[in-house]
């Protein structure tokens, strides 16, 4: 039997190695852009459950080795560091967002309806949710390159998670430089776990967002996993400057 | 930033030279010289296989030696190129020849009209015996979230599923071929007396016991009990079983549905142990 007390910083110990592990190493100056890579961790382990899932550090490893190759400053984040203020304090600076944690299509009470959302680390076992308006309103309309919402429910058609990084629900051959990829339904860990480390890896190699999508999807996983994604087919997932597409564009919140 | 180069080399016909081997891994890859054969071999294979998928003849072929740690294949990865040297096809052989996937890349803007699911299962009848991919069984079709359909047809030995294991065939919405794919992994010898279903139930309910606190444990609810073929994990921190990688072993797969508070963060949860001697082999999560 465990208990649910709070041991956050002995919590978040492997992930602060981890990150240590996978801190850019020093290179010349050029243009930056910042990538954010949380995955919650600590609802899934001692204290909150009595199993270690080693899932959620194996995903951020691949997310950030993805990143990282294709010229993000990337840093990962978990325990306290996955927190909803801190999220939020940060994401407005992100050109890449990625997230592995709980997802799903929540009550908001301060709009009386229902937003996308996913939940914080934070650290402990009250793991508050991160609600698509509340990104919004914290990136003010800031344009994001690449985003990877590795939750269950927040690629399902009505999902409100794209618009709050200003991304648009549609699906441009070329002619910008953004993409959203995430799941429907419930996902089970090991197939995105598969489908990730084809993605990322197919990035690596040089296939394009789309296609490295496509090869993702070539697999027969252990469940029905349904992937979907929105943003520029043939962009290379490479940091450059953005590129204005009018279509591609969405305010966000909605 | 420019985009990275595909590291191969462009081959123009099947009497060629040495091509690139790409080990791929989670985060590192290496490379090294294949025998012009073997690359003259899977080029032949895919020129064939392509033809009768109805892939457009490409500019050029590319090929590549690729190792998948996930199911520890080795295979010949044959890349179609267009007339400027981008990636449009992608085929993979295994070491008998066999194909072991294909997937046209490219982009299919929604179409206004779908196939309907009969429709979409005959066709991908008709592409796997084109391209010699035994479908034994039932397929089930499934509409797919970025348009068109999903074609399964899962792998099963006796009545026991093997659920990673099978064929899938991706259609666009008009029912034309997207994608191929064939997974079967080996099989470790089944156990001559299996425990009872009844055991593994005990088992789980052992577990989920020691994992969940008195305040969370009526929130986990055990839905079901079933034979599987899987592949065993460290999901939840077990000792992986020896054997070599990708080995399938005769399971007890026991589903747990959550609720309340649980479900805010465990969804759902798969429980795995031997069937032979009810050794935990991990299992899934959803979060």
């Amino acid at each position: 039997m465990v208990s649910r007390g709070r041991s956050r910083w002995f919590a978040a110990l492997p992930l602060l190695v981890l990150a240590g592990l996978l801190a850019p190493a020093a290179s010349p100056a050029r243009a930056t852009y910042q990538a954010s890579a949380d995955t919650n961790v600590s609802a899934f382990r001692s204290p909150c459950v009595g199993f270690q899932d080693s899932y959620p550090t194996r995903m951020l490893s691949l997310a950030v080795a993805g990143l990282r190759f294709l010229g993000y400053t990337v840093t990962p984040y978990s325990g306290v560091g996955f927190s909803r203020a801190a999220v939020l304090a940060r994401t407005v600076s992100d050109n890449s967002f990625y997230v592995h944690s709980h997802g799903d299509n929540y009550w908001y009470q301060p709009a009386q309806r229902r937003y996308n959302g996913f939940r914080e680390d934070s650290g402990d076992c009250s793991q508050a949710v991160i609600y698509s308006p509340q990104i919004a309103a914290a990136r003010a309309g800031r344009f994001t390159n690449l985003v990877v919402i590795s939750t269950c429910h927040n690629a399902e058609p009505a999902t409100t998670m794209p618009a709050a990084f200003g991304i648009a629900k549609t699906k441009v051959l070329s002619g910008g430089n953004h993409f959203y990829l995430g799941y429907l339904g419930s996902a089970f860990d090991n197939d995105e776990e598969a489908f990730e480390t084809a993605f990322w890896s197919a990035l690596k190699r040089g296939m394009s967002v789309g296609e490295a999508f496509d090869l993702g999807q070539l697999q027969n996983f252990s469940h029905a996993l349904e992937a979907d994604w929105w943003g520029t087919y043939d962009w290379s997932g490479w940091t450059r400057p953005w590129t204005f597409c009018r279509r591609c564009v969405k305010a966000g919140g909605a | 930033m420019t985009r990275p180069s595909l590291h191969r080399h462009r081959l123009a016909g099947p009497a060629l030279g040495a091509a690139i081997v790409l080990i791929l891994g989670v985060g590192t890859m290496s490379a090294g010289a294949v025998a012009g054969t073997s690359s003259s071999a899977a080029l032949a294979m895919a020129e064939l296989t392509e033809a009768r998928l109805g892939l457009p003849v490409p500019a050029g072929r590319s090929v590549v030696r690729v190792h998948d740690p996930r199911s520890a294949l080795m295979v010949d990865e044959v890349t179609d190129l267009d007339a400027l040297g981008r990636p449009v096809a992608i085929s993979r052989f295994d070491a008998a020849g066999r194909l072991i996937s294909s997937v046209r890349l490219r982009f299919v803007p929604p179409a206004g009209s779908s196939v309907i699911a009969a429709d979409a299962t005959l066709a991908a009848t008709a592409i796997a015996a084109r391209a010699g991919v035994p479908t034994p069984g039932s397929a089930t079709a499934t509409p797919r979230a970025s348009g068109g359909w999903l074609v399964r047809w899962v792998r099963r030995v006796g009545a026991v599923p093997v659920p990673g294991d099978g064929v899938s065939v991706q259609l666009d919405a008009r029912g034309s071929f997207h994608g191929i794919v064939r997974t079967e992994h080996e099989l470790a010898p089944a156990p001559t007396i299996p425990i009872e279903a009844g055991r593994a139930r005990l088992l789980a309910e052992a577990r989920l016991d020691q994992w969940f606190p008195a305040g969370l444990r009526g929130d986990a609810v055990i839905t079901s009990v079933a034979l599987a073929w899987i592949a065993a994990n460290d999901a939840f921190g077990d000792a992986l079983p020896g054997g070599p990688a990708g080995l399938l072993r005769l399971a007890w797969v026991v589903r747990v549905t959550t609720s309340g508070s649980l479900a805010e963060t465990v969804a759902g949860l798969e429980l795995a142990f031997d069937a032979g001697d009810g050794a935990p082999l991990g299992g899934d999560l959803v979060e």
